[in-house]
Parts: structure tokens; C-alpha cells; sequence
């Protein structure tokens, strides 16, 4: 919740001079000296927390360590036990790591990007569950080498214990977790039926505690490690209470936004404009993301991500959103007045990513909406910008006369390019139309080695973009794409 | 991830995991060193296959007691705790018998269940609290033979 009460003017872009005066070079100086500065603290702190992730890994196994855990591996069937405690630790370590990058923690968030940090979390998740079943298997092993019972003797035992119950359990549920989150699985099912089995990892992770804390002798009381993890499990609980619950829902009590106009762009393609109170304080840069949640009959328990299509102003909030699916087909016909929840914003795919003065932004059928955002909010050079529209039709340039405006006045070079795609002579797909066969990035950009480049669209139209891009000389860090991921 | 980042990763961990080897090694030093017996016969008669290091116990190794029974006082350790009851007659030990509690988990019971019986058989081949600790139940062995002494010394 913001305390800023007063009316902050809404961010303005630094005034760019006329192309070719003496006073463009040195704006373009500036500029480059600013991203770059900007770029560079953003690479550090993102290093900064990766380190910080494998040091946590480092830790849960030296603090094993550091009790004398090799100490007490006599044996084979000690050594066994030695492995499943390990593989257990470093399960849990990931699996606080993967809650901390979930939680939209503001600083993780911009260093990574929020879907580079959801990536992270995507890939570590296979980790967690791989540790889990050896943890497991390792100290069934293990016990029943130690008190020279079989195994399934040995599980009847240790499944007398309450506690590990609980942990067998929870076991279960991360697997319905994880398997629901393989791709298929995922897009299989409705992303609501997905997102409530997500859910259910809090109470897994609830589950699995007692027998950490009654059964593991590391964390026995009285002992630092049991500190260091009580910690670590507060701190984790509390980033994701106040990242994911208190923060938007307070963000929407405060803002109050209500749909004031619906708006017809296209067949398929509306915008909805919301006006709320005290926005600016929201802090949104074009570009940037909202979890939406529109409050009305039908559609409440949808939430969607949508850029904004627009630069917000002190009241209103705009969003172009294309009808996709059943939700968002719902969602054409929302009613003005319909109260709305937001969780945001997220993402970077803003003036907080730029490496470089020039820029090229591309975007493709609906991705042209944040690139709408972005065009008006970040810096620029008079005449090293450029826009590339893309789509089938003439009708799926949407917003194109808004964009045309902006462009004007900003003095950025708007190509539009329309068609299907073509295949080079390599029977390579390119993302090109026909007008532009064996055409290449760098044939409608001359300066796309030396520039930021954003593309918003479809994944795999996006990607095709992205290598030509990289083909083109431009380097990896400076080619900006906001995957939608949840 | 950079090579920066995966640089300082590497380096970084590998000194946490040093840190905690060195403490963890320099721990283990520590305790065997003042583990070691001070006076006396040892009555390790090898009951237990698994013993390790010697307790470390300063009782005498006199077979003489006060006939009579002797509760000792209740040791509390990391998983429970154990009170044992020594019983005297004719000056030597005949019987001794402990309460073990533990955490209420099942592996503790498991481990105090095994242990007990051991330790009772040691300590009446012994005739005293100079017997050693079961590795695997290090902290019930530990803190029985802790309630041992004390029962003893009322004797």
C-alpha cells in the first residue's frame, strides 16, 4: 500500500533535441552512458543473487558438515544415511529457493526479469523432486542396513512415526505437483484446475516440516542449524504473504479501479480503459505487465496477465487484449463499471532493461499492445528507433494509428510488415512476409547490432526474431522478450 | 548465468563447504581427545561389536557398594531423556534397569529400545559405569551412563 497521497506528475520522458543538432549527440552520449550504468548494476545484482543461491546450497550441506556428519559414516549403511540426509538438505534448500523466486519478490524480480526468475524456478522444481526421492530411498537403505531389518520391514517401522507420515505425504503431492507442471500435463487442463494443484505445494511443504525438525538430529534444539533453517523458512513464508496476498490486495483496495470504457480495435481485439485513484503510485513503466481479475459474473475466478497497451496516466489504465481463449473471450464483453483486481506490476520488459541507445521494438499480431506502452515510455534517439509491426492482415496492426502518432512525434522509423511467413532459400521459416523475402533484421535496421531489440508475440514467431536478431550481431543481453510464464 | 556469476559461485561455496568441513573435523578431534579413560581397569568386555571410543567416566573401577536400590538422576539429551535405577546386593551390581524417554518419534524408540538391553548387559559384566557408548545410540548411552554415575555415587 502506497502512502504517497499528493499527485505525482506521471513519469515524463526526458525531452529529446531535433536529429542532427549538436545537442542530439550529446543526448544519444547521455543516453548510452545511462544504460549502460543501468545495465551493468541490473547484470550485477543478478549475479549477485545467483551467487547467493549456490552458497545457500553450499550451506545446507556444510552446516551437515560442520555437525560432524562425516564423522559418523562407519559404515555402509551409514553412508547410505549420510546421503539421504544430504540429498534431503539440499532438497529442501531448492525448494525454499524455488518459493523465494515464485514469491515476485520486487528485487529478484528486476534483476532476473519475472519471467526469467519463473524459468528458474520451472527448472529447479525436476531438483527438488530427484532430491526428495533419494532422501527417501537413501535413508530407507540405510536404517535397514543399520538395524538389519528388509525394506519393507524397515518401512513398516518408520511408518509408525507420525511425523514422517506427513513427509510420505507430502512427498505425494509434489509429485501430483510436479507432474501436473510438465508441459503437456499443464496444457492439458484448464491453467485455473493447474493453479489450484500448485497450491497445494504450500501444504506439502507444511507437511514436511515436523519430521525435519522432530526427526533430523542436525536440527535438533538447541543446535545453529536449526536457527539457520527456522529462519530461512520465516523469512521464505513471510516474502510470499506479503509479495503475493497483502501487497496486490492491498494495491487493489487502494486503487479502486473500475472499467470506464470498452473499446473495439479489431475483429476479436478490444481495450479496456479503467480508471482508478492514485495511480501513479502504482509505478508502472510502459512495457509492464497486470495480473487482472475483473469482478464480475463468470469472470472472477480468471486471472489473466496483460501488458499495459498503453503509458498509464495519473487515473486511467488501458489494456488491447486479443480473444484467445474462453476467458479471454469472456472478457470482450465486460461491462463498464465492473470493479477489477490487479497483482502488478510485473516484468522488465521496459526502459529498465535497456542496454543501449538505440532500440528496435517488434511486435507481432497482440504483442503489438506492450510495444504501444513502451514506444511512449522509454528514452530515445530521434532517428535510431525503430518499430516493426507484423501481422497476417492489415487489420491485425492494431493500434496502428496510435503507433503512428507516437512515432511522428518521436521521430522512430515504422516499417509494417504484412503477409504469412516465408521460407528462405534454405527452407528456413523466416518471420518475414513474402514482400520481404532473404530479408533480414539488419536490412530494415541498419544499426540492430548496436541496439536494445524487444520482441512481444507469439512464442514462435517471437523466437524466429530473436535468432535473426542474434545473427545479426546483436548481443544476447540487449534482445528483450517477455515470455508470458506463470 | 555469466561466467562472473558462475565463477564467484564456485569459489564462494567451495569456501562455505571448507568452513564447514574444518569445524566439523576439528569437532571430531575434540571429542575424542577428552574421551579418553583417566584411571583404571577398562571393562570392555565386547558385548557390543560397535563400540567406539572409550567413555569418559572417572569411576575408580571399586567393586563396592551399599546393598540397597538407587534411582540416579534424570539426564536430559538431544532426543529424550533416561533415568536408570541401580540395585545393590552383596556389594556388587545385580540388577539395573532404565526409563528411556524419547521425542515420541519411532526411530528414537527404535534406538533406546536396542540400547538399553546392551548397555544393562555391559555394565553388569562391569560391575560399574566404566563401560562405553553404543555408536548409533551415542546420546541415549551417553546420558545412561551419565544417570548411571550419579545412581553410584549414592552407594
Amino acid at each position: 500500500m502506497s502512502t504517497t497521497t499528493t499527485d505525482r506528475p506521471v513519469k515524463q520522458n526526458t525531452a529529446a533535441p531535433r536529429r542532427g543538432t549538436a545537442r542530439a549527440a550529446d543526448y544519444a552520449a547521455a543516453l548510452r552512458r545511462r544504460y549502460r550504468i543501468q545495465s551493468f548494476g541490473r547484470n550485477l545484482r543478478a549475479d549477485l543473487l545467483t551467487v547467493i543461491g549456490w552458497v545457500s546450497v553450499a550451506m545446507s550441506i556444510t552446516l551437515w558438515l560442520a555437525d560432524g556428519g562425516l564423522n559418523k559414516i562407519t559404515s555402509f549403511g551409514t553412508a547410505l544415511t549420510a546421503l539421504g540426509i544430504v540429498s534431503g538438505l539440499v532438497a529442501t534448500d531448492l525448494m525454499v529457493l524455488m518459493l523465494l523466486l515464485a514469491a515476485r519478490i520486487p528485487f529478484v524480480d528486476r534483476a532476473f526479469g519475472h519471467d526469467h526468475a519463473v524459468a528458474v524456478h520451472t527448472k529447479l522444481g525436476k531438483w527438488v523432486l530427484y532430491g526428495l526421492l533419494l532422501h527417501g530411498w537413501f535413508l530407507l537403505c540405510g536404517y535397514a542396513a543399520k538395524d538389519g531389518l528388509g525394506l519393507t520391514a524397515e518401512a513398516g517401522s518408520l511408518l509408525s512415526v507420525n511425523d514422517l507420515v506427513l513427509g510420505v505425504c507430502a512427498l505425494g503431492i509434489l509429485g501430483a505437483v510436479a507432474i501436473s507442471s510438465i508441459i503437456a500435463v499443464k496444457k492439458s487442463m484448464p491453467y485455473e484446475v493447474w493453479h489450484v494443484i500448485h497450491l497445494l505445494t504450500y501444504i506439502a511443504v507444511g507437511f514436511s516440516l515436523p519430521h525435519q525438525f522432530s526427526m533430523g538430529a542436525l536440527m535438533g534444539p538447541g543446535t545453529f542449524a536449526r536457527g539457520y533453517w527456522i529462519g530461512l523458512f520465516v523469512v521464505t513464508g513471510f516474502a510470499i504473504l506479503a509479495f503475493r496476498v497483502f501487497l496486490p490486495f492491498f494495491a487493489s483496495l487502494e486503487h479502486q479501479l473500475v472499467v470506464t470504457k470498452v473499446r473495439y480495435e479489431a475483429n476479436d481485439v478490444v481495450s479496456i480503459e479503467m480508471q482508478g485513484r492514485n495511480l501513479p503510485a502504482l509505478d508502472v513503466e510502459g512495457g509492464q505487465f497486470f495480473q487482472w481479475r475483473f469482478l464480475a459474473k463468470g469472470l472472477w475466478w480468471h486471472q489473466h496477465p496483460f501488458s499495459v497497451s498503453a503509458a498509464p496516466t495519473s487515473d486511467t489504465l488501458r489494456i488491447t487484449i486479443r480473444a484467445l481463449g474462453r476467458g479471454t473471450t469472456a472478457l470482450m464483453n465486460v461491462k463498464p463499471g465492473t470493479r477489477v483486481m490487479i497483482e502488478g506490476p510485473y516484468g522488465i520488459f521496459s526502459d529498465a532493461s535497456r542496454t543501449a541507445a538505440n532500440l528496435v521494438m517488434v511486435g507481432i499480431g497482440i504483442g503489438i499492445a506492450p510495444i504501444r506502452a513502451l514506444l511512449e515510455a522509454t528514452d530515445i534517439v530521434p532517428g535510431r528507433a525503430t518499430v516493426i509491426l507484423r501481422g497476417h492482415t492489415p487489420s491485425q496492426l492494431y493500434l496502428l494509428r496510435e503507433i503512428q502518432v507516437l512515432c511522428q512525434e518521436r521521430g522512430v522509423k515504422l516499417i509494417t510488415l504484412v503477409g504469412s511467413r516465408t521460407q528462405n532459400r534454405l527452407h528456413e521459416t523466416g518471420w518475414m512476409p513474402a514482400s520481404h523475402r532473404g530479408n533480414r533484421l539488419v536490412d530494415l535496421v541498419p544499426y540492430v547490432a548496436d541496439s536494445d531489440v524487444y520482441v512481444c508475440g507469439p512464442q514462435t514467431a517471437s523466437d524466429l526474431v530473436i535468432a535473426d536478431a542474434l545473427a545479426c550481431g546483436t548481443p544476447a543481453n540487449s534482445i528483450h522478450n517477455e515470455r508470458f510464464a506463470w | 548465468m555469466s561466467t562472473r556469476a558462475k565463477f564467484a559461485a564456485v569459489v564462494a561455496s567451495a569456501g562455505v563447504l571448507g568452513a564447514g568441513w574444518a569445524v566439523g573435523t576439528a569437532n571430531g578431534a575434540t571429542v575424542t581427545n577428552t574421551n579418553t579413560t583417566t584411571t583404571g581397569t577398562t571393562a570392555n568386555n565386547g558385548t557390543s561389536t560397535t563400540s567406539t571410543n572409550n567413555t569418559n567416566t572417572t569411576t575408580t573401577g571399586s567393586t563396592s557398594y551399599k546393598d540397597g536400590t538407587y534411582t540416579g538422576t534424570t539426564v536430559q539429551h538431544r532426543f529424550g531423556s533416561v533415568t536408570v535405577t541401580v540395585t545393590i546386593s552383596g556389594g556388587k551390581i545385580t540388577n539395573v534397569s532404565a526409563q528411556a524417554l524419547d521425542g515420541g518419534d519411532r526411530r528414537s524408540q527404535s534406538i533406546d529400545s536396542q540400547a538399553v538391553p546392551i548397555m544393562k548387559s555391559e555394565v553388569l559384566a562391569a560391575n560399574s559405569a566404566n563401560v562405553s557408548t553404543i555408536s548409533g545410540a551415542t546420546y541415549t548411552s551417553g546420558a545412561y551412563i551419565t544417570s548411571l554415575q550419579s545412581a553410584l555415587a549414592k552407594a
